[in-house]
């Protein structure tokens, strides 16, 4: 099998969970296709050269996240400057209005503790396993993942928690 | 705690779905553009370095030659170059024309041309050695001048010796040359090596300049 036919196949295997991935990096998924779009034409670019083809997915989600924090760290120099005010983010309409909250905390998070928490909490990796794919050493990962979260508490307010605890038993 | 609330917003995050913008085609066809694009600058780019390669090593050569050909000297120490080898010596006999039954008019030595005479240059360490003439004395046998030379001549400056313009106004000709040559050879060989070369006016000339 051509190494194109076999990108095809695991394009349309993975795409859909890379794209989400890539939508919880950015906040939004204008960014989210072009950091996706990015990460795959590295993919194909780089497939032949490589040995070993098992681990693709947790090849293409470091691409995918070190893909995101270039572009983050890119914009700097940009002449779009971006604002501390955020605009209307464009959110899911069967979220809830704490999830919602808890959404625009979490834009506001700096992109490599928002890039540990995503690893962290939505793909199920253990710290190694970040700190390999971040390229840092674990007690960075722990002191990101601390500060992501004493971020996010810092953004919800104090009084987030025992609300949520309130709505948590209902829903 | 917050932690499961993160875990909780993004499965209801991931419950969204939003259709495709692109596609595996999209990727391939953008992916073999950014091939070709570096094929064509590692081309470009190989192209420019043996060209620059090329030029500089040719710069390199050309250079060498001139680097060696002015020796160093101390400064302020003129050098004169050695005399100068009679690679064409001129042949002190008068060259000219012998017409049968005429006699001889011309004088058998004229005076190098030279516009400094060796005698009124009082510095010069060398003086220069008047040219005897030589007793050449042509035999006026028209049969034996017109013979051709024969290569296995003598090998006396004479036969090396291109003929300095006359001093005659009479042309010069093959068989005056030849004349000269079947005429005399032992007097040729019997001249002594400066006085059929330029080196005592050429030495005077510098030693004059200086």
């Amino acid at each position: 099998m051509s190494w194109d036919a076999e990108f095809t196949q695991y394009f349309d295997r993975c795409a859909d969970s890379m794209r989400f991935t890539a939508y919880l990096l950015c906040g939004n998924h204008h960014e989210a296709e072009d950091v996706v779009q990015a990460a795959f034409i590295k993919l194909y670019l780089a497939g032949p050269k490589l040995v070993r083809r098992e681990g693709l997915d947790a090849y293409l989600r470091r691409i995918v996240v070190r893909t995101f924090l270039a572009e983050r760290r890119r914009m700097r120099w940009r002449r779009e400057k971006l604002s501390d005010v955020l605009p209307e983010v464009p959110v899911g309409a069967g979220l809830s209005e704490d999830k919602v909250v808890v959404w625009r905390a979490l834009s506001t998070v700096p992109a490599k503790q928002r890039a540990v928490l995503v690893l962290r909490y939505w793909h199920d990796l253990g710290v190694e396993e970040t700190a390999a794919a971040l390229r840092c050493s674990v007690g960075t990962v722990k002191s990101h993942t601390s500060r992501g979260l004493t971020a996010l508490r810092q953004k919800l307010g104090p009084s987030f928690g025992e609300l949520w605890q309130e709505v948590s038993p209902r829903a | 705690m917050l932690e499961d609330q993160l875990r909780e917003l993004f499965e209801e995050l991931d419950i969204e779905r939003r259709p495709r913008t692109f596609g595996a085609v999209d990727v391939i066809h953008h992916g073999l553009e950014i091939k070709s694009r570096r094929r064509a600058l590692t081309v470009a780019g190989s192209a420019l370095g043996t060209t620059a390669l090329v030029v500089a090593v040719g710069f390199v050569l050309a250079g060498l030659p001139a680097s060696h050909s002015d020796p160093a000297t101390p400064p302020g120490i003129t050098t004169h170059g050695p005399d100068p080898t009679p690679q064409s010596p001129v042949p002190s006999v008068p060259t000219g024309t012998p017409t049968p039954g005429l006699p001889h008019t011309t004088p058998p030595y004229a005076n190098p041309p030279s516009t400094v005479q060796p005698s009124a240059i009082p510095s010069s360490p060398i003086t220069p050695s008047p040219i005897t003439p030589s007793p050449v004395t042509p035999t006026g046998d028209p049969p034996s001048a017109t013979t051709p030379p024969t290569p296995t001549g003598s090998p006396g400056p004479f036969n090396t010796a291109t003929p300095r313009p006359p001093a005659t106004n009479l042309p010069q000709t093959t068989a005056d040359h030849t004349a000269h040559h079947t005429a005399d050879p032992p007097a040729a060989t019997a001249l002594p090596t400066h006085a059929i070369t330029d080196g005592p006016s050429f030495r005077a000339l510098t030693t004059w300049r200086h």
